[in-house]
């Protein structure tokens, strides 16, 4: 009886975990990318959010904030793949929060122009004397600077940034689906 | 170290991660299920984080990146609080 030729059925079913094992990355992440993308999401996020609210006296602000906390969102959606992402972008979310970051940034230009004829007047600082002290006290940022609304500023634009570069990233992973279909 | 807390940071911290945390889906199914074990890692490495971020950005209240930590815990309560229903369009 030639040995080379004889399989028992526990060496069958090594073989078989063994090929199993050898693709077992063939489609999905590594256990080290799906442990470790969630939490490196989490902490891109949040420094993302303390560039953009560190805008007024730090390098950064709303658009590198953004684009960090898109950063985040993005390694999730390349490592575990859209559908599988726990980080879930909807239409309704993008466009909510696009639309809400555009509105907050007219509408704070729009209360300096009512108030003081100049867009964009910065009415919580309002160094120039020109509006009521409880006007300028709603728009205040509450911090020990005296930025006015520069940080929310900041904040409409960090919102939409990180939308905007995240629904990129979105319809580019979904483009090949689309031609499929 | 001023006993003067500045809110400013750590409020809209937490809200802006509160809006974020609420598309992150804490048990997706084939990847990372945010247990409590999970949370408490996270939150640990986030201390550590702000810990070494130091008083950024710049306020003198607290020794360590209050808008860091409360974006983080904003992340996790929003996420435990509303993640479950995020769907995406895919």
């Amino acid at each position: 009886m030639n040995e080379d030729n004889f399989e028992s059925p526990i060496d069958n079913q090594i073989q078989a975990d063994l090929e199993s094992k050898a693709n077992w990355n063939s489609k999905d992440g590594t256990p080290i990318i799906k442990i470790m993308v969630y939490p490196i999401s989490v902490i891109m996020i949040a420094m993302g959010i303390m560039t953009i609210l560190g805008g007024h006296i730090t390098p950064g602000g709303g658009f590198q904030g953004g684009a960090m906390i898109a950063a985040g969102i993005i390694l999730s959606v390349v490592s575990y793949g859209l559908d599988k992402s726990p980080i879930k972008m909807s239409h309704g979310f993008i466009s909510t929060l696009e639309s809400f970051g555009a509105f907050m940034y007219v509408i704070l230009g729009l209360v300096g122009l009512a108030l003081t004829g100049s867009f964009l007047y910065n009415v919580g600082a309002d160094i120039y004397g020109l509006v009521p002290n409880t006007i300028q006290m709603i728009f205040h940022f509450p911090d020990i600077t005296n930025a006015g609304i520069i940080p929310y500023l900041n904040i409409a634009v960090g919102l939409k940034v990180l939308v905007g570069l995240s629904a990129v990233v979105i319809a580019f992973s979904q483009f090949k689906k689309l031609g499929d279909e | 170290m001023s006993s003067l807390i500045v809110i400013g940071p750590i409020l809209f911290g937490f809200l802006i991660g509160l809006v974020v945390g609420t598309r992150i889906h804490k048990t997706e199914e084939n990847s990372f299920k945010l247990t409590g074990g999970a949370i408490v890692a996270i939150i640990i490495g986030a201390l550590l984080m702000s810990w070494n971020l130091g008083q950024f950005p710049f306020y003198n209240d607290l020794p360590i990146a209050t808008a860091f930590i409360s974006a983080v815990i904003g992340v996790l309560i929003g996420s435990l609080l509303f993640g479950n229903s995020a769907k995406g369009d895919n």
